[in-house]
């Protein structure tokens, strides 16, 4: 049976790309966003080189939210409402498929997304790093979008497809500007500062920061610990949402 | 269909992220130096003289900061950078037995080969990450040093006379807490002051200086005492001191000092270059005139080899002095060589050098007087790893243009010093001659402290020499006649450094020269006292040069003429203090325009 | 696999209870339908036809009772590995084609029929590479079709399978099914096109809310509510002929009365004897949809003596 598994995920997998890949007006602004943001804090606006090599470590993970939200925030409410999900359920489509397929193509599509953003902070604001360090940046910000995988499908086994895109898209703005990923944390006055304290965006840009070697102290291992929680907690209520809209 | 899609999807994003993260810029590497520290050095065909012994025409390996082999053709990777050592000597890097480490000592040491100095009273300030630093193998501008910390003596007596606060003790039974203080601070051995008999300063009695060899002792630690007289000599010796840090000029040793000398095993640190400098004999003077000692000096090391100290003092007589060193050297009592740096007629570094020549004038063979500036030190001290060339120990070194076993030229000629297996750059590097200072505003204030001149004003106090004062600096509006805004200062002078002060000062980023101006003008009001201006070196040890100024209730215009700082060098100028002091007191006072003219 | 040569019912119910909140969806239901063979669903809408269907593939979880699909719990992977569904709300992913779709479908089955095979049985090689949602609705219901059948099911529920269809392509359909239906494949419909259910079906089960109030071949379920549709034009009152003899149920239409009735021949008699003058009569077998008017009607208490 392994060999179906293996074989429903590829072509899932590959569908999931295709229903991207066709829908153009949806994922060019979405790849390209991060990239146009990046540009405009990092070079246009007035700012040092330091500047550069401290947003390119939260645009990063802003770049890889937006995909994992989306895809499955809104993808999978979207799913949910035509009654494909459903269909899938009484097929013997095993559930993982769908979540690895999902997951794969949110990957490859953040990946663009987020090596669009390096080719500016590396041939447009100047920032330099020891291979290594670029490297490995680049996979930290990758696996930073599995808690937002998690909450998108959250999202989207919670809301029906129109309140899913409202919602999704609040919950992108939000953790993007109160989790300090467009401008530093440290500029926001105190009240504003604990609040990011709570957000996973903001622990996982602290320890982007941190493998990035940027500039500022950045309490890693806490961040770590606060966002592995965060993780848990997100993966049992993606699963209670998902038990939940099951039995409905 | 759909699974080929995927695999063209992961095909295409890996190929571009891969080519995105090849070709994304990484730092460039560092300059190549011509030695690159870490593939190491090697010094061929040197004669080497390995604290103890010469081996003539050796190979000696450097790697990682120590010495990784010697022997004759030695085997070495290409890329290890070569010295060619044909003509030259090989020593390891000195150690200068007796100095006090301030100001610039640790750089100038080590350009003249003094790669430890054994201090014998500083601030022990300095003393708080000491043990790390000096053992750490990193590339480095600085020597590193061993010390005794704050030295032991009465209220009063030798040693307090400088402005670095000490605690002081009177009674024996003080003297257990006093030795646990110094070896908490970080001292690495305690020295004592015991100069009974002498009418200018307070002495420790000699209960108290036995009691604190004793528990210097029991704690774990070496005592060794400042004596001037061979009796307070003898007095220590009987005590049961390890060593003497000067050797006493008053008479001729007699042969019961030599003999208890003997059987206590104690050290003696001649400190000739001192002896010599007391006793007027202008010896320092000559040496610091050699070329190639001439041309490595700062202004202010030369300054202090040709001072004297004034006046002569009685009972330094030079020639008994080296008459005593050479008795005892015969003897076999163990002769350190040490330059009692910085007092005047001596500085650091090149003092160990005229010392040496000192020793070999007073009888020791050169390799005796060389020993007795490496391997004897290193051994009587515990100095695991230095003062030696052997496999194993510190790439501390130097090489000598010459052979220093023939002729009187000693090892004045330093070709090279190597510092934890780096090339130490010798060459001063701040020019002699800076650029001019450019813009004569110093100071208006019109719009903050600090303005466009690359000039930055702070406040200034003793408390970083330990004093009590403080000052607090802000920027007011209006300033002096109708100006913007001037620097207002809030001054409290309070007794405790000899010297204390509390005002404002002026730093520059790079040293400039102001020789073509004449004098510093600025306005004041505040207070009424007596207030200083103090004008910096780069280069400074000791007390700045400073003129006095009245301050009254109304703006006045002050004018000082630059020549009138007496030891001032304009050609190095690199900021201006305005200070209350020394006169204790609280001082509000405002300062605007100052300039040069 | 499930052991195909076992001839163990495809569905077995006993008991089936079903509520959401205050309604209940399923009153009870006990049902066995065996393999092969062509079953329809019938009735009103909220009589629980979908509900049962949900539960049987595993969709909706029983309040009460049990239900067995292919000898498994239902919603079990073994059984869904042999069962295809048509679900009546369920719209395929927008932005691939058919035949991407059913590429997809095929791939989540052991043994899925070939991609041409499928396009071949449903006629769709016109539109097959085509976005789905460029398709129109009857288009997009075959390839929801397609979908079911992709997967060489022994089990097909097929919810309203035809709504929209024009009738060619309803035509296509109902061959496919037939087809399906010879290889031993148990198809089970749901339809209110009761003219499709006497078309395709052998067995019929009518339910209302939620409980099953008839069950027996098609043949038998005609036979047992209708036995003659008697059209004329007489005088004779609604009442009155509602009195006739093994008369089920009367209705006007137009000049027309239509009797439902069990025995033809005593309610003519009945009703010659009465109005002799009796015109333009005919008689007929009731079309489904008369006699499952009769069967609700009866079930609701709107009998006739």
């Amino acid at each position: 049976m392994s060999y179906s598994i293996w074989n429903a995920f590829q072509k899932e997998a590959g569908a999931e790309l295709l229903k991207l890949l066709r829908a153009p007006e949806f994922f060019i602004p979405t790849l390209v966003m991060p990239s146009g943001f990046y540009a405009l804090f990092a070079i246009a606006l007035p700012g040092s080189n330091q500047n550069a090599e401290y947003m390119l470590a939260t645009f990063g993970v802003f770049a890889v939210m937006g995909p994992s939200l989306f895809g499955f925030g809104v993808g999978v409410a979207n799913e949910r409402a035509r009654g494909w999900l459903d269909l899938k359920r009484a097929s013997p489509a095993p559930g993982i498929v769908y979540i690895a397929s999902k997951l794969t193509a949110t990957l490859l599509f953040a990946s663009v997304s987020l090596g669009l953003v390096y080719v500016i902070a590396g041939f447009g604001a100047g920032v330099v790093m020891e291979r290594e360090v670029w490297v490995s940046l680049f996979g930290v910000q990758l696996l930073a979008s599995l808690p937002f995988v998690l909450l998108g499908l959250t999202l989207g086994f919670s809301f029906e497809s129109n309140a899913a895109v409202a919602v999704t898209n609040l919950v992108f703005m939000v953790m993007s500007a109160l989790g300090g990923l467009w401008i530093p944390v440290v500029i926001f006055p105190p009240a504003l500062q604990s609040i990011a304290q709570l957000l996973p965006s903001y622990h996982l840009a602290e320890i982007a920061l941190f493998v990035g070697q940027a500039p500022g102290t950045h309490h890693v291992m806490q961040s770590l610990v606060v966002v592995l929680a965060m993780t848990g907690g997100l993966a049992a209520l993606a699963l209670f949402s998902w038990a939940r809209q099951r039995s409905s | 269909m759909l699974k080929r899609v995927l695999f063209t999807a992961i095909s295409v994003v890996i190929v571009a992220v891969g080519t995105v993260m090849l070709s994304l810029p990484t730092p460039v590497s560092s300059n190549e130096t011509t030695f690159d520290p870490s593939a190491g050095l090697m010094v061929r065909n040197i004669d080497v003289f390995n604290g103890t012994t010469w081996l003539d025409d050796h190979d000696v390996m450097v790697r990682e900061g120590r010495i990784a082999d010697i022997g004759i053709d030695l085997p070495a990777s290409d890329d290890m950078p070569v010295i060619d050592g044909q003509g030259q000597t090989l020593l390891p890097g000195l150690i200068d037995a007796h100095t006090h480490v301030f100001g610039q000592a640790l750089t100038d040491s080590l350009r003249f080969g003094v790669t430890t100095n054994l201090d014998m009273f500083t601030a022990p300030g300095l003393l708080e990450s000491n043990a790390a630093i000096r053992d750490s193998l990193d590339q480095t501008t600085l020597s590193d040093f061993y010390s005794a910390g704050n030295l032991a003596t009465i209220e009063g007596g030798h040693g307090t006379q400088f402005g670095v606060p000490v605690e002081t003790l009177s009674t024996p039974e003080e003297a257990s807490g006093w030795v646990s203080r110094r070896i908490e601070e970080g001292s690495d051995y305690i020295k004592l002051a015991y100069i009974p008999g002498q009418n200018r300063l307070p002495s420790l009695d000699r209960e108290t200086a036995a009691a604190i060899i004793r528990e210097g002792h029991a704690q774990g630690v070496m005592v060794v005492a400042h004596i001037s007289t061979m009796q307070a000599a003898q007095d220590m010796v009987d005590d049961g001191v390890d060593g003497l840090v000067h050797l006493f000029a008053d008479v001729a040793v007699s042969e019961d000092f030599i003999s208890s000398a003997r059987a206590n095993e104690i050290f003696i640190i001649p400190t000739l270059t001192v002896i010599a400098s007391v006793a007027n004999t202008q010896s320092s003077a000559q040496f610091a005139s050699d070329p190639s000692i001439e041309t490595f000096l700062t202004p202010t090391q030369a300054q202090s080899l040709n001072n004297n100290f004034p006046g002569g003092i009685p009972g330094f007589d030079f020639d008994l002095a080296k008459e005593n060193v050479r008795r005892l050297h015969e003897a076999g009592i163990v002769i350190l060589a040490g330059s009692d740096a910085p007092n005047p007629g001596t500085t650091y570094g090149a003092s160990l050098l005229h010392e040496i020549e000192l020793l070999v004038q007073s009888g020791l063979t050169i390799t005796d007087a060389l020993h007795a500036a490496t391997r004897a030190s290193a051994e009587t001290f515990d100095l695991v790893g230095r003062g030696r060339i052997e496999i194993g120990a510190r790439a501390d070194l130097v090489i000598i243009n010459g052979d220093p076993r023939i002729g009187t030229a000693g090892i004045r000629d330093i070709n090279t010093v190597i510092k934890n297996g780096y090339i130490v750059e010798r060459a001063l590097t701040a020019p002699r001659t800076a650029p001019r200072l450019e813009d004569a505003d110093l100071g208006d204030f019109e719009t903050g402290l600090d303005g466009e001149t690359p000039v930055s004003w702070t406040s200034t106090d003793d408390s970083m020499m330990g004093g009590a004062s403080a000052a607090a600096i802000s920027h007011i509006q209006p300033g002096a006649n109708g100006s913007a805004g001037a620097a207002s200062i809030d001054a409290s002078v309070q007794p405790g450094f000899f010297a204390p002060w509390a005002g404002i000062s002026m730093g520059l980023e790079q040293t400039g020269s102001i020789a073509e101006y004449d004098s510093i003008v600025f306005q004041v009001r505040g207070t009424p006292g007596e207030y200083s201006v103090m004008m910096f070196n780069s280069t400074l040890a000791g007390t700045p040069p400073s003129q006095r100024f009245e301050v009254t209730n109304s703006w006045q215009i002050v004018s000082m003429e630059i020549a009138d700082f007496v030891d001032f060098n304009p050609e190095d100028f690199v900021g201006l203090a305005i200070v209350a002091g020394p006169q204790s007191g609280e001082f509000v006072y405002e300062v605007d325009n100052v300039r040069l003219q | 696999m499930l052991d195909e040569k076992t001839n163990q019912p495809a569905i077995i119910a006993t008991n089936l209870v079903k509520t959401f909140g205050r309604t209940r969806a399923l009153d009870g239901v006990d049902l066995e339908i065996s393999a092969g063979g062509i079953t329809a669903l019938l009735g009103s809408n909220g009589a629980g036809k979908t509900t049962l269907i949900n539960c049987a593939l595993g969709l909706t979880a029983q309040s009460k009772g049990d239900i067995r699909v292919l000898g498994q719990k239902s919603g079990h992977a073994l059984a869904r590995q042999s069962t295809g569904a048509m679900l009546q709300n369920s719209d395929l992913p927008d932005l691939l084609t058919a035949r991407e779709n059913i590429e997809l479908m095929a791939s989540y089955y052991p043994d899925p029929r070939a991609l041409d095979e499928v396009l071949d049985l449903c006629e769709m090689r016109e539109f097959c590479d085509v976005q789905y949602k460029k398709l129109s609705g009857g288009q997009k219901r075959r390839v929801q079709f397609a979908l079911a059948i992709v997967g060489r099911p022994r089990l097909i529920f097929l919810d309203e399978p035809t709504t929209g269809l024009d009738s060619d392509a309803r035509r296509i359909l109902w061959k496919t099914v037939r087809t399906l239906a010879e290889q031993n494949v148990t198809i089970i419909l749901t339809t209110h096109y009761l003219e499709e259910a006497d078309a395709l079906a052998d067995r019929i089960i009518v339910m209302n809310e939620g409980r099953i109030i008839a069950d027996a071949p098609t043949t038998e379920i005609r036979d047992t509510v209708g036995g003659a549709l008697i059209r004329c034009v007489t005088r004779i009152n609604a009442r009155q002929l509602a009195t006739l003899s093994a008369v089920r149920s009367v209705n006007f239409a137009g000049r027309f009365v239509e009797i439902l009735s069990a025995d033809a021949v005593a309610s003519l008699r009945a009703l010659l004897e009465i109005d002799p003058e009796l015109s333009d009569l005919t008689i007929e077998r009731p079309s489904l949809e008369e006699a499952f008017l009769g069967l609700t009607n009866r079930a609701n208490g709107k009998t006739d003596p």
